[in-house]
């Protein structure tokens, strides 16, 4: 009896110097100021900095506030931490099919919810930059980013799903309705393509509804059907479904693939009379390990941690050389597929066209009839542009929400012959999006 | 500062905790305790410190005016009168004035301005402590402490100062000046104070993040929600106000015992009672007996009859549930259990005690239940809204697939939520000790949970509370 007692007194003197031991560990190794991590790459944001104490929020606390939330951001292993957590959350239920996001924000009142996730929805601009290879400086730019309403995730697949704005809706109808009232119709054509996303593609209508998204084909219908007639639409809704056995979007990512983008172009082509090229004589480049946006927004789900996507980019066949204007202002060479098997397993949907640039053009070499395409895109337009260089002499790319000048003066200077509104369903909807294009195109 | 945030856990804590134990004298631990407590106090901007000053301050004064008064009623009472009334009236100012003043100007349209006030952090809980301390010195249930820094250290602890629980001067004062530490005590605490943690950052957390999604603050979004989903969203709240506030109790306990202190328990796991008034004997237990010794007894309790004792009773309730917030609809909480508890006084209890244990069970759970959806608005409006959702009237249907779905992907954890608010795992861990403590194996696996468990909590906590910066305990409110 006796001997037991100590034994257990033992015990208790082993567990406080455990407890203690893990304590003064954790507490010296979180003092370790550059074990902290200054961003996170699995959240896509900068993390807390230390404040800066003043006189005013020493005294209310905000101060002291600030300074817990700096200690807990900037943890030492945080990104591993996060991971091991969320793959104890695994646990918590049977997960094969999850919602992440409210649902109230795609139906309806959709503005708050949408404002909150903001931040997480794509890459920082900065991290791009620092690839460059002449080393221009960075620049902070105003960050305007594509939106998720609520994000359904079914086994290894996530879908982000549609809440549609007819306010929103009626701004970009005006706004493309504006441009093509602005130029001379014999001379400039303007078409229009609204994308959808995936859920709209892969997901039956019965699901869709369930799930509070809204019906994409009828939001592109609204659209086309308001139109002016001047605008030429262009309808890929079909072709895409025609194609749904096929890996025309990212399981882990917002975007389209290269190959969605492809039966897209198919249809732009036919609609100008032209031939598109076979998909089988271009060149390509493949980038395995891809873990895009909705990686990041479904916690890193493991059901798409351990199912990465491959990105397939199709090098144009005329050329790989172009050239676009930084948001500094500053020209650069850049090649139209550029090789990204270094980078990040989540900027790998850059390999196109050099991601998200205000201004891009592409010389076609083997062409000088002075044809001319403008494509004025968000990030969805990325995959498509390759395509494009074969058949113009010049393709000029507009990134609407980066481009600081006005389109009309844009297509009056460069005489350009097509234009193109290429955007997804979702950035048509989205109240943080549209103002710039209507600010681009005036009124 | 919150208990769950890894700063206090990683820094405050463990600097804290290491200087008190290189300290060679009792003194020196206290000032390291009273240091540290302003510290932590001032953490919620310094301006609130001054109140918490000032207030130990008209207690340490009233008491010891008190007690050298002690052959002078007139005097002594006087004395009791102004310290209590001064303490109330600050916390009637900083708590209830914008109340007060929107109410009046809601009847009179006077005054046209009112205020807004911000509730200092704790004053709920340390103004209690205070007055306790006071009420008990008029009593002679203990000496007038007349050194300034250790009412301070009283009412100021970090253990207990801004959540509770609300202990008593008496309990303490004897450990405030002459404590011993006990090793298995530490180790006791050190598994108190992990298993809190746990508790608040996993479960409570969980918790919040399903009762927010099933049953939110917004109108507009609760107008979404079908049946099943505001079912399955309170029944969250309800688990998470306990795990939330009963893990701040258990941290506070646990560092009481690593340094010697022994505080009452709070908590007694409330959600296996099986009445109404067997409920407000295991919730937040400091607080029911605080009103039921200082208020409903001095008001002559249950022994100037009947309607006399009705009456108390509704005083002791309208002021607990005021007191858990200036609001109309913690009153009508408060109210609420007010009719429960007359109508077990007056005959229902006996009925109870002859029906099955589950019959009681469900009974007390659902008035409690209940209870909560009454305590998280105050807005009217709302609690119609969610009523009438809960029973399909909104046109929202049964289900949906957001709630099926939520159900199955957190349906383990809904579980384990469940068992952690009973005491099952507790009983099993002590009783498989008892019966299969003999054998090898299972001795050495007690062995490896009692040594490395604590730790291993902290680690799951530590993980939960990653990029989790914005973490407040709920019951800060009040």
């Amino acid at each position: 009896m006796k001997q037991r007692r100590r034994r257990k007194k033992k015990y208790v003197r082993q567990k406080i110097y455990v407890f203690s031991g893990m304590l003064v560990f954790f507490a010296l190794v979180a003092l370790i100021i550059p074990l902290r991590p200054k961003e996170s790459a699995v959240e896509k944001r900068t993390l807390a900095k230390f404040p800066k104490p003043t006189l005013e929020t020493v005294w209310n606390g905000e101060f002291f506030e600030s300074m817990n939330t700096w200690y807990a951001d900037t943890f030492p292993f945080r990104d591993w931490l996060i991971s091991k957590n969320m793959k104890l959350r695994s646990a918590y239920g049977v997960q094969k099919t999850q919602i992440y996001g409210s649902m109230q924000a795609s139906t309806g009142d959709a503005k708050e919810t949408e404002k909150k996730e903001e931040t997480k929805a794509e890459p920082e601009e900065e991290k791009q930059d620092k690839t460059m290879k002449d080393g221009t400086k960075q620049r902070e730019i105003a960050q305007i980013q594509e939106q998720f309403g609520a994000i359904y995730l079914a086994e290894d697949t996530a879908f982000s799903l549609f809440g549609f704005s007819q306010d929103v809706t009626d701004d970009y109808i005006a706004a493309v309705n504006s441009l093509a009232g602005k130029v001379d119709e014999e001379e400039v054509k303007v078409y229009d393509m609204v994308v959808p996303i995936s859920s709209g593609v892969y997901l039956d209508t019965k699901l869709q509804k369930e799930l509070g998204s809204n019906d994409q084909k009828e939001a592109v219908q609204y659209i086309y059907d308001h139109l002016d007639d001047k605008v030429t639409t262009v309808d890929v809704f079909a072709t895409l479904e025609n194609h749904n056995d096929e890996y025309l979007y990212f399981r882990s990512d917002h975007h389209w693939t290269a190959l969605g983008a492809y039966y897209a172009y198919c249809e732009f082509m036919e609609i100008q009379d032209m031939k598109p090229t076979p998909i089988d004589s271009y060149e390509t480049m493949t980038f395995d390990n891809f873990l895009g946006t909705m990686y990041s927004y479904c916690n890193q789900a493991p059901a798409l941690g351990n199912n990465p996507d491959t990105v397939t980019a199709y090098i144009p066949l005329a050329t790989n050389d172009m050239q676009f204007l930084d948001k500094n202002g500053t020209t650069m060479d850049y090649n139209v597929i550029t090789d990204v098997s270094g980078w990040n397993s989540a900027s790998k949907y850059n390999c196109f066209i050099g991601s998200d640039q205000p201004l891009a053009w592409i010389h076609n070499p083997k062409k000088s009839d002075g044809s001319s395409c403008l494509v004025v895109k968000e990030s969805y337009g990325n995959a498509f542009v390759p395509f494009l260089v074969d058949h113009y002499e010049y393709v000029y790319v507009v990134d609407y929400r980066f481009y600081p000048n006005g389109l009309v003066d844009l297509i009056n200077e460069k005489e350009i012959k097509n234009v193109l509104f290429l955007n997804n369903v979702m950035a048509t909807s989205t109240d943080t999006l549209i103002p710039s294009l209507t600010a681009l195109v005036g009124n | 500062m919150v208990f769950s945030s890894l700063l206090f856990v990683f820094l405050f804590f463990a600097v804290t905790m290491m200087i008190y134990c290189f300290m060679d004298s009792l003194d020196k631990k206290n000032i390291v305790l009273l240091v540290s407590s302003l510290v932590f106090y001032a953490w919620g901007g310094p301006r609130y410190l001054v109140l918490l000053l000032l207030m130990c301050l008209i207690s340490w004064l009233a008491a010891i005016l008190i007690e050298d008064n002690r052959e002078d009623p007139i005097r002594k009472k006087v004395c009791l009168a102004v310290g209590i009334a001064l303490q109330l009236g600050l916390l009637a100012y900083f708590k209830y004035a914008t109340f007060l003043l929107g109410n009046l100007n809601h009847i009179i349209g006077f005054p046209k301005n009112v205020p807004q006030i911000i509730l200092p952090i704790g004053i709920s809980f340390y103004t209690f402590q205070l007055i306790s301390y006071v009420i008990d010195v008029y009593w002679g249930d203990v000496e007038a402490q007349r050194k300034y820094w250790l009412v301070l250290l009283y009412a100021g602890l970090f253990f207990q100062c801004i959540a509770g629980p609300i202990v008593r001067y008496k309990d303490v004062a004897y450990e405030i000046e002459n404590r011993k530490v006990r090793l298995s005590e530490v180790g006791e605490g050190i598994n108190r104070f992990t298993i809190g943690l746990v508790k608040k950052a996993v479960f409570a957390n969980s918790c919040a993040e399903i009762a927010d999604a099933m049953f939110p603050q917004k109108l507009a979004e609760l107008d979404g929600i079908p049946a099943v989903g505001l079912w399955i969203g309170v029944l969250m709240y309800m688990l998470q106000i306990y795990l939330d506030f009963s893990a701040y109790s258990d941290m506070a306990i646990g560092m009481g015992w690593m340094t010697g202190f022994h505080f009452k328990e709070n908590f007694n796991y409330p959600y296996i009672a099986d009445s109404v008034t067997d409920f407000w004997r295991r919730w937040h237990i400091s607080l029911s007996s605080f009103f039921r010794d200082y208020i409903y007894i001095p008001l002559g309790g249950n022994r100037k009859g009947q309607k006399r004792t009705m009456f108390n009773l509704f005083v002791v309730w309208a002021l607990t549930g005021l007191w858990h917030g200036a609001n109309w609809n913690f009153v009508l909480w408060g109210l609420f259990y007010y009719i429960f508890l007359v109508i077990e006084k007056n005959g229902f209890l006996d009925i109870l005690k002859k029906l099955p244990k589950a019959v009681r069970h469900v009974y007390t759970l659902l008035v409690v239940y209940f209870g909560w959806i009454l305590f998280k608005f105050s807005d009217m409006a709302y609690l119609g809204h969610v009523l009438k959702g809960m029973f399909g009237l909104n046109g929202n249907g049964f289900t949906s697939m957001e709630v099926g779905l939520t159900f199955e992907n957190n349906m383990f954890f809904m579980a384990a939520a469940l068992i952690a608010c009973t005491p099952l795992l507790k009983n099993l861990y002590h009783w498989g000790r008892k019966k299969l403590g003999r054998v090898r194996m299972v001795r050495y696996v007690y062995m490896v949970i009692e040594v490395a468990g604590p730790s291993v909590l902290v680690l799951i906590a530590t993980m939960a509370l990653v990029g989790n910066s914005y973490n407040p305990f709920l019951y800060f409110q009040f």
